[in-house]
C-alpha cells in the first residue's frame, strides 16, 4: 500500500509535467508574462537573439554547470578554461562577434562560469591607455590568445586608496629600462583574477621613479610566464592565493617582483611618456580614462549584481508556492508558504527592488550613453554627475540586491543551505561585488562629496547638475497624505524621499560647517560626519530610484496589465523603503505617527496584491533550469524529487575509507571491550 | 655479559677464597648450572637489548620520514623474550642468593641494569608504536587539585589588577577550560590542519578522525563531566561540527529522557560505549517545523509484534539529520503511530539503519548523504527511506506513551515534558549567537587596527581604518551587541537550570513564559548575529572574502541556526503568541508577572484613558535605566498595535487564523521589540553585578552603545512611541557619534578570552 502511494508520487516528476501547485499559480497571471519579458528585454526582437544565444550555449555540452557543486577548485579552474578556450570555437562557429547583438548575452548564458574575463580587462586598458603603437603590437596578440592577460592593481596591503601602492618601477636610462620591484609582504600583488595560474601577462600598476623622483602610479606590460613552457620568468613569483567564499573556477593570483626589467615601451603611454633621457612628458585629458574607470562600475550592475537577485526570487518564489507548511486554517491541507504575510514581506520587496533596480540600471545606462557622446565632443561637463551616480548607484545596488540574494536564500529554510538549491553559490558570488570596483563604504562619501558640493552651490544660487537641482528646492511643507490610499500615489512617496535626502544632505552640511566654524581641521570634521554623510549618499539614491520607477511605469503601455503590475511593484519599492526607514521618515516630523501607520498598512495590503502575480513576475525574467541550476527553482517544481536525485550523485554517497579507516578500529575496539 | 661477573665470572674462578661461608658440592653444581643459564639468559637479553635499540632507532628515522614501520613485529618479539628471560634471571638470581653465591649482588644489580634498559626500550616501543593505543590507566588531570590550587590563586588575587571581576564571569569555566585546551592543543593527535584547503570528503574524514580519537581520549583522560566533555569536545572540533553531534547530542540524551529502563539496558550502554551511533531523524524533505505534518509511518502489527516502518511519499524521507548519511548505524525516528486502525499522532522509535560489522545498509533501508551544502563541510547530513521495514515492539521508546502488544496505546500523563529540551537546545543558540559574532569582532576588529588605508589628514601615513568613523560605526555596535548576547545566554542558561529542577518536581509554571522568550531571543540574536558577522567580513574589504579570514567560514557555520530548531519568523510569532495572550490577560483585568509585566502598565493608563503612545517619557541618554524605560514603552506600543490590528481584523469576520496571519508582520515587529527590550534590560542590569569600576565603566559604555545604536536603527519606533521627541533623538545620534570615539575601549576589553 505505502509503495504503491510511493510510486504513483514518483510518476509526478515525469517529464513536461508541471507540479499542480505551481501551474496554478500561472494560470491567474494579470499581465501577460510574454509582453514582461520583452520590456524587459528592450523588445521581442531582443528577447529571440538572447534565447538562440542561451539555447545555443546550454545544447553544448562542454558549457554544461551539471556538477558544479560537486567539484573541487582545481577541478571549477579546469573546466572554466576548457569553457573559455571553447567559447572563441563556439563563437567563431556560430557567427557571433564582439560587436555583435549577440555578444551581450554570452557571459548571462554562461552564468559567468569561464575563465579569462581579466583578459578582457587588460586588453580594455591596453586600448584605454596605450599609444596607437601599443596598440597595434599588443591586441592583435591579445585577440588571438597567443598571450593570456591579467590586470594586477591591488595589492596585500592596498586597495581601494590608490595613491598608497608600493610596487615601484624605476626607469634605468642607460638600458633604456624599467625595473621594477615589490618591495614589501604588503606590496605584492593580490586578488588579480587569471594570474594565479594562467596569465603570461600582466599590466602592473606601480610608482614611477625617474632620476629618483616619484611621479605616481603607472600602468606597465610584464611578462610573468613564459609562452613556451609557461613556467615563471626570471625574478617573478606568482601562484594562486587559496580558498575563498566563491570564484572557485578564478584562479585569484599573487605577483612579487624581484628586479624584473621591461624596456621602455612596456609603459602605457596614451597620457604619459618617459622620453629615452629620462624627461616625463604628459600629453592629453586623463578625463576620457576617467570615464571609463566609471562605466565599469555600471556595467558590472547587470550581469553581476541583478541577474544574481532575479535569479534568487525566481527560485525562492517557485519554492514558496511548491512547499507547504503548517495549516492557515483547521482541517485545510498544509498552506503554501507564500501565503503567510511574513513569507511575502521577505520575498516580494526583493523582487520589487530587482524591478526597481533594473530600471535605474537603464537609467544609468542612457545616462551614461549620453555623457559618452558629450565627452567625445570634449563636454567634460557631466563627469562630475555620472561619477557621483555611478559610485553611488554601484554601492547601494550591490548593497540592496546582496541583503536581497540573502534573504532569499533564508527563507528557504533547510532546503536553501544546501548547495543544490542554487543560492549559497548566488550569495556568496554576489557579495564580492560589494568590494571590487571601490569599496562601498568609500563609493558613497564620494557620492557624498559631491552632494554637500552642489548643495553649497545650490544654497549660493549657483546652477547645479539636472540629479541635484532637487537640493535647492527646501521646502518646510508636511507630508500631505490624509489616508492609506493616499500613499499610493507616486507624488506623495516621491515628495516624502525627496525631503529626506534634502534634510539628511543640509543637516549634514551644517554639522560640517559647524566643526569647521569651531576650529576642527576639515579633514577631522569630514571623518567626524561620515557616518550622516553615507546616510544622505543613501538616501540620495533611493529618492532617485524610486522617481525613476514612477517615472518609469508612467512611460509604459497600459495594454496586458503591464502599467497596472509595475504600478504596484513600484508602490511597494517605495513602501518598503519609508517602512524599513521610518525614523528618516518621522524625524523632523515630516511624517506623522498615524501617516506612518498608514504607510504601513498601505504597504502590507500591497503584499497581498502581488502574491497573486509573484510566479508570473519571475517567470518573466526567463531563465531557463540550467541557467538557474537550482533543485528548487526549476520551471516544472518538481523540488523534491529533483532535490533527491541529485543528492544520489553527490560523490560523498561513494563509499567513503572513513569508516575502514576511523569507524570500524572504534566500533571494533569498543566491542572487544564489551 | 654481565658487567660485575665479566670480570670475575663464577664459572671460571675458584670459588671464594675467604667466603665466610664455603658452598657445598652439591650446591655447586647447581650454582654452576643456574650461574650458566644465567649467563646464557643474560646474553641473549643484552642481544635483544641492542638489536632493539637499533631497529627502534631505524623505525623512529622511518617515522620521521613518513614511510612504514619495519621493525615493530621483531621489536615486540625481542621485548616479549627479554621480559620472560629477565623474569628467569630475577628468579634465578634470587636462588644463586639463597646459594649464598659470593657475587649474588652484583649481578642482582646487573640484571637489575638490564631490566631497566628493557623497560625504557618498552617506553621507546610504545611512544613510537602505540601512541594512540596504549591508553595509561586513570585519569591524566588531577582535576580536584587544579581546582583548588586554581581557586587558591583566584581568592588570593595573585592574576595582579587585570584579573578582572569581567573575565571571570565571562569565563565561568574558564578554569576547567583552559587546563583542556592545553590537553589538547598540546596533543600532536589534534593538530589543526588548514580545513580550508580540504575537500569535502577530506574535511569529513578528519572530522570523524578526530571525533574517534576524542571518545578514546576522553576514556584515557576520565573526562565525564558534561560541561568538560563539551570543552573538550569544542577545543578537539574548534566549534566546528561533527559526525557525532547528534550522537551525543540527541540521540544519548533522548534514550535518557524517552526509553524505558529496559530500553536503556538495551541501548544506552552500548550507545555509550559507541557500539551503537546513533542519529535522530525528524525533519523530512518536505516538512520541517510543523511537525504534525511529517508523513513517515509506523503501524503496529499485533501478530508478530512488530512496528512496520514506512516512508510513503518523497516529500516523507528523512532529509537533514546529521551523521545519518555515513556514520550512524541506528536512528531515532519520528513517525505517526498507527495502531488498531488509528493514528496516534508522532512517537519515537529506535530503527537499526546499518549492519553491524559490515556498515552496510539494512535491507529495506535506502540511506546516504544530501550533498554539498553552503558550510557543514564536516557533517554527513543524511537522508534515510524506509519501506516496510520491521522493528520490534520494543524498540518504540515508551517511558510516556505505549503501545501493548495486543496493539493498546496508553496516552502519555503530559506532553509539555519535550518543553524542556527545547527552551535548552535555543538556548544554546543564543550562547553560539555570542561566540560566533564576538569570533568575528575578534578578526574585523584586530585587522582593522593593523590595516592602514588612504588618508585622513594631507601628508600624514595612511591611518589605521578603525579610526575611520565610519568603520567604528561598523564594528563597535557589534561588539557591544556580542556583549549584550552573553549576558542573555548566560541569563537563560540560568533561567533554565532553575525552572528545570522546577519540571522534574512537576512545577510548570514558569516554562510557558520562558519557552517563548527563548523562542523570540533565539530568532533575534542569531538574526543579529548572522547579519553582524557578515557585516564584520564586508569591514574586512577583499581579504574577508578570502576563506583564509576565517570570517566565511564563521558565517557558513553560524547561518543555518536561523533555520534550525524552529525557522526565526516561527519562533518570533510564537513569542507573539504569547504576547497576545498577556495581553488579552491585562486587558480583561488581569495581572501578567514576568518579562511581559510592563503591559499591567497599559490597563492602568486605560483607567486615566490615554493612549500609551501620547505618554511623555523623559528619556536621559546617557544613563541605561532611562533607555530600558524608552525599550519598555516601545515594546508596550507596538505589542499593542498589534493587538488592536489583530482585534480589527477579527472585527471584519475574518477567522482567527486568517487574521493572524494578516498581522503577522506587525506580529514579529512587536515580538522583535520585547526581545530588544528584555536584552537591554538584562545588559543594564548586569551593570550592577560588576564589582571592579574600570570593567563597569567599559562595560556601561558598552551597554549605552548597544542601546542607542538600536535606538539609531529603529528611530521610527522610538519617535512614534514619542518616548523621544525630536530634539532629543538628534542628541541620541551626536552622542552615539560620541559614545564611539571612546579612548581605547578595544584595550580594555580582554576579547582575546573569548577566541
Amino acid at each position: 500500500m505505502a509503495l504503491l502511494e510511493a510510486s504513483k508520487s514518483w510518476q509526478g516528476s515525469a517529464p513536461g509535467s508541471v507540479n499542480p501547485d505551481l501551474a496554478s499559480e500561472r494560470q491567474t497571471a494579470s499581465f501577460c508574462v510574454e509582453r514582461l519579458t520583452a520590456l524587459l528585454d528592450g523588445g521581442a526582437e531582443q528577447t529571440r537573439i538572447r534565447r538562440a544565444v542561451v539555447d545555443a550555449i546550454e545544447s553544448d555540452p562542454v558549457f554544461s554547470r551539471e556538477n558544479q557543486y560537486f567539484q573541487t577548485q582545481n577541478e571549477r579552474y579546469e573546466a572554466a578554461v576548457r569553457k573559455a578556450v571553447h567559447l572563441q570555437k563556439k563563437m567563431h562557429e556560430m557567427g557571433w562577434t564582439e560587436n555583435g547583438p549577440e555578444y551581450k548575452y554570452i557571459y548571462r548564458a554562461l552564468s559567468g562560469d569561464v575563465a579569462f574575463l581579466l583578459h578582457r580587462v587588460f586588453m580594455r586598458s591596453i586600448s584605454v591607455l596605450g599609444s596607437d603603437k601599443q596598440i597595434a603590437k599588443w591586441i592583435p596578440l591579445a585577440t588571438q590568445h597567443k598571450l593570456i592577460g591579467s590586470y594586477a592593481q591591488t595589492e596585500l596591503g592596498h586597495g581601494t586608496y590608490l595613491q598608497g601602492l608600493e610596487t615601484t618601477a624605476v626607469f634605468d636610462t642607460a638600458t633604456q629600462e624599467f625595473i621594477l620591484n615589490t618591495p614589501k609582504i604588503s606590496a605584492m600583488k593580490w586578488w588579480p583574477g587569471d594570474m594565479g595560474r594562467s596569465a603570461t601577462h600582466t599590466v602592473v600598476f606601480a610608482q614611477l621613479y625617474i632620476h629618483g623622483k616619484c611621479y605616481g602610479i603607472h600602468p606597465f606590460i610584464v611578462q610573468i610566464r613564459s609562452l613556451q613552457d609557461h613556467s615563471l620568468c626570471p625574478g617573478i613569483t606568482a601562484g594562486d592565493i587559496g580558498p575563498k567564499m566563491n570564484f572557485e573556477h578564478i584562479d585569484n593570483g599573487y605577483l612579487l617582483l624581484r628586479n624584473v626589467r621591461v624596456p621602455r615601451e612596456n609603459m602605457l603611454s596614451k597620457f604619459c611618456e618617459v622620453r629615452p633621457d629620462g624627461t616625463y612628458v604628459r600629453q592629453g585629458s586623463q578625463k576620457i580614462n576617467y570615464f571609463t574607470m566609471t562605466t565599469v562600475r555600471i556595467s558590472l550592475i547587470s550581469d553581476e549584481v541583478l541577474t544574481p537577485l532575479m535569479k534568487a526570487c525566481t527560485i525562492a518564489i517557485r519554492y514558496s508556492v511548491v512547499r507547504r507548511q503548517s495549516k492557515l486554517k483547521p482541517g485545510e491541507q498544509e498552506a503554501k508558504i507564500l501565503d503567510y504575510q511574513t513569507q511575502q514581506e521577505k520575498l516580494l520587496p526583493q523582487l520589487a527592488a530587482a524591478y526597481a533596480f533594473y530600471f535605474t540600471n537603464d537609467y544609468l545606462q542612457e545616462l551614461f550613453n549620453r555623457g559618452y557622446r558629450e565627452i567625445q565632443r570634449k563636454n567634460f561637463d557631466m563627469l562630475p554627475e555620472l561619477h557621483a551616480l555611478s559610485s553611488g548607484f554601484k554601492a547601494v545596488i550591490t548593497q540592496h540586491c546582496t541583503a536581497g540574494v540573502e534573504i532569499c536564500l533564508r527563507a528557504c529554510g533547510g532546503h536553501g543551505y544546501s548547495l543544490l538549491s542554487g543560492l549559497p553559490s548566488l550569495y556568496t558570488k554576489i557579495l564580492a561585488s560589494c568590494i571590487y570596483e571601490g569599496e562601498n563604504t568609500i563609493l558613497l562619501l564620494q557620492t557624498a562629496r559631491f552632494l554637500i558640493k552642489c548643495f553649497m552651490a545650490a544654497s549660493a544660487g549657483q546652477p547645479v547638475p539636472p540629479s541635484v537641482t532637487y537640493l535647492a528646492a527646501v521646502k518646510h511643507g508636511k507630508c500631505p497624505a490624509k489616508n492609506k490610499l493616499d500613499f499610493l500615489s507616486p507624488d506623495i512617496y516621491i515628495e516624502a524621499y525627496q525631503h529626506v535626502a534634502v534634510r539628511l544632505t543640509s543637516n549634514t552640511a551644517a554639522k560640517l560647517q559647524d566643526l569647521i566654524q569651531s576650529g576642527v581641521k576639515k579633514h577631522d570634521a569630514w571623518n567626524q560626519c561620515t557616518v550622516q554623510l553615507v546616510q544622505a549618499a543613501k538616501a540620495h539614491c533611493h529618492y532617485i530610484a524610486v522617481k525613476n520607477f514612477a517615472e518609469t511605469v508612467e512611460k509604459l503601455e497600459t495594454k496586458a496589465g503591464i502599467q497596472k503590475i509595475m504600478k504596484h511593484l513600484c508602490d511597494l519599492f517605495a513602501l518598503h523603503g519609508i517602512f524599513s526607514n521610518t525614523g528618516a521618515f518621522l524625524h523632523d516630523g515630516y511624517t506623522s505617527a498615524a501617516q506612518m501607520d498608514m504607510v504601513t498598512a498601505s504597504y502590507l495590503d500591497l503584499l497581498a496584491v502581488i502574491r497573486k502575480d509573484a510566479v508570473p513576475l519571475v517567470d518573466a525574467f526567463d531563465f531557463t533550469d540550467k541557467s538557474l541550476n537550482s533543485a528548487l527553482g526549476s520551471y516544472d517544481g518538481h523540488v523534491y524529487q529533483r532535490l533527491y536525485e541529485w543528492a544520489q550523485r553527490s560523490p560523498t554517497n561513494q563509499m567513503s575509507p572513513a569508516y575502514e579507516r576511523y569507524l570500524k578500529p572504534l566500533l571494533h575496539n569498543t566491542l572487544s571491550k564489551l | 655479559m654481565f658487567k660485575g661477573v665479566a670480570k670475575s665470572s663464577p664459572s671460571r674462578s675458584s670459588p671464594s677464597r675467604g667466603s665466610p661461608a664455603k658452598p657445598s658440592k652439591s650446591s655447586t653444581n647447581e650454582l654452576a648450572v643456574l650461574i650458566s643459564r644465567m649467563q646464557t639468559n643474560a646474553d641473549q637479553v643484552e642481544k635483544d637489548i641492542l638489536e632493539t635499540q637499533s631497529r627502534l632507532k631505524q623505525d623512529s628515522s622511518n617515522h620521521q620520514k613518513n614511510k612504514a614501520f619495519e621493525f615493530q613485529t621483531e621489536n615486540a618479539r625481542n621485548l616479549k623474550e627479554a621480559e620472560t628471560l629477565l623474569k628467569d634471571l630475577f628468579l634465578d638470581v634470587d636462588r644463586a642468593k639463597r646459594l649464598r653465591h659470593p657475587q649474588a649482588p652484583e649481578i642482582e644489580k646487573d640484571i637489575q641494569q638490564l631490566h631497566d634498559r628493557v623497560t625504557q626500550l618498552c617506553a621507546e616501543y610504545r611512544a613510537l608504536y602505540e601512541q594512540l593505543n596504549v591508553p595509561e590507566v586513570g585519569p591524566r588531570v588531577d582535576w580536584a587539585r587544579i581546582l583548588d590550587q586554581k581557586m587558591k590563586q583566584v581568592n588570593a588575587g595573585q592574576y595582579g589588577p587585570g584579573m578582572s571581576e569581567l573575565e571571570k564571569q565571562i569565563a565561568e569555566h574558564n578554569i576547567l577550560q583552559k587546563e583542556i585546551e592545553a590537553l589538547v592543543l598540546n596533543d600532536p593527535d589534534f593538530q589543526h590542519e588548514d580545513l580550508n584547503f580540504l575537500s569535502r570528503s577530506q574535511r569529513y574524514e578528519q572530522a570523524i578522525r578526530k571525533s574517534s580519537l576524542m571518545v578514546m581520549k576522553l576514556r584515557e583522560y576520565g573526562i565525564a563531566d558534561p560541561e568538560e566533555i563539551y570543552w573538550f569536545k569544542s577545543f578537539v572540533h574548534r566549534g566546528r561540527p561533527e559526525p557525532l553531534d547528534l550522537h551525543l547530542g540527541m540521540f544519548l540524551p533522548t534514550l535518557l529522557t524517552q526509553a524505558t529502563p529496559e530500553q536503556q539496558d538495551r541501548f544506552f550502554m552500548p550507545a555509550w560505549n559507541l557500539e551503537i551511533i546513533g542519529t535522530y531523524a525528524q525533519t523530512e524533505m518536505g516538512h520541517g517545523t510543523h511537525l504534525r505534518g511529517l508523513e513517515t509511518t509506523a503501524t503496529y502489527d499485533p501478530s508478530t509484534q512488530e512496528f512496520i516502518l514506512n516512508s510513503p511519499t518523497v516529500t516523507s524521507i528523512k532529509w537533514w539529520p546529521g551523521g545519518l548519511g555515513k556514520t550512524s548505524n541506528h536512528a531515532i525516528v519520528l513517525a505517526q503511530l498507527y495502531t488498531q486502525g488509528q493514528c496516534k499522532g508522532l512517537h519515537a522509535f529506535i530503527v537499526p539503519i546499518r549492519q553491524l560489522g559490515t556498515h552496510e545498509p539494512l535491507p529495506g533501508i535506502t540511506v546516504g548523504d544530501i550533498g554539498p551544502k553552503f558550510g557543514y563541510d564536516e557533517m554527513d547530513n543524511g537522508y534515510l527511506k524506509m519501506d516496510n521495514f520491521r522493528i520490534p515492539r520494543e524498540n518504540m521508546l515508551m517511558k510516556y506513551a505505549q503501545v501493548e502488544p495486543d496493539g493498546t496505546y496508553v496516552k502519555p500523563v503530559s506532553d509539555k515534558l519535550t518543553y524542556g529540551t527545547m527552551v535548552f537546545i535555543r538556548s544554546l543558540i543564543v550562547g553560539d549567537s555570542a561566540r560566533s559574532l564576538s569570533r568575528a569582532c575578534t578578526i574585523a576588529i584586530r585587522y582593522s587596527a593593523v590595516r592602514h588605508q588612504s588618508e585622513l589628514k594631507p601628508g600624514e601615513p595612511e591611518p589605521q581604518i578603525l579610526d575611520y568613523q565610519t568603520q567604528q560605526y561598523k564594528l563597535f555596535p557589534l561588539l557591544a551587541t556580542a556583549y549584550a548576547f552573553h549576558f542573555v545566554g548566560a541569563y537563560i542558561k540560568d533561567t533554565y537550570h532553575r525552572i528545570s529542577g522546577d519540571i522534574s518536581t512537576g512545577d510548570l509554571t514558569e516554562l510557558p513564559e520562558l519557552h517563548a522568550l527563548t523562542a523570540g531571543l533565539k530568532a533575534f540574536t542569531s538574526w543579529t548575529a548572522n547579519a553582524g558577522i557578515e557585516e564584520c567580513r564586508m569591514a574586512c574589504g577583499g581579504h574577508g572574502y578570502s576563506r583564509c579570514s576565517g570570517i566565511p567560514d564563521i558565517y557558513v557555520t553560524f547561518t543555518p541556526s536561523c533555520t534550525y530548531e524552529g525557522e526565526n519568523t516561527v519562533m518570533m510569532l510564537q513569542t507573539a503568541r504569547f504576547l497576545m495572550k498577556s495581553y488579552t490577560q491585562v486587558t480583561s483585568g488581569q495581572q501578567v508577572t514576568g518579562m511581559v509585566s510592563y503591559l499591567n502598565d497599559l490597563s492602568r493608563q486605560r483607567i486615566q484613558p490615554q493612549h500609551v503612545a501620547a505618554r511623555t517619557v523623559t528619556v536621559r541618554i546617557n544613563d541605561p535605566s532611562s533607555l530600558v524605560e524608552a525599550y519598555k514603552s516601545r515594546a508596550a506600543r507596538l505589542v499593542e498595535s498589534a493587538a488592536k490590528n489583530l482585534q480589527a481584523e477579527l472585527n471584519h469576520r475574518r477567522s482567527k487564523e486568517d487574521a493572524w496571519n494578516r498581522t503577522s508582520v506587525d506580529l514579529v515587529r512587536a515580538s522583535e521589540a520585547h526581545c530588544h527590550y528584555v536584552i537591554v534590560k538584562l545588559f543594564t542590569a548586569k551593570l550592577a553585578e560588576v564589582g571592579d569600576a574600570a570593567v563597569r565603566a567599559v562595560l556601561t559604555e558598552l551597554c549605552l552603545l548597544y542601546a542607542l545604536f538600536g535606538i539609531s536603527r529603529n528611530a521610527g519606533d522610538f519617535l512614534q512611541v514619542s518616548a523621544f521627541s525630536r530634539s532629543p533623538s538628534l542628541k541620541a545620534a551626536s552622542l552615539l557619534a560620541n559614545v564611539l570615539q571612546m579612548p581605547g575601549c578595544m584595550d580594555v576589553i580582554p576579547i582575546s578570552s573569548w577566541l
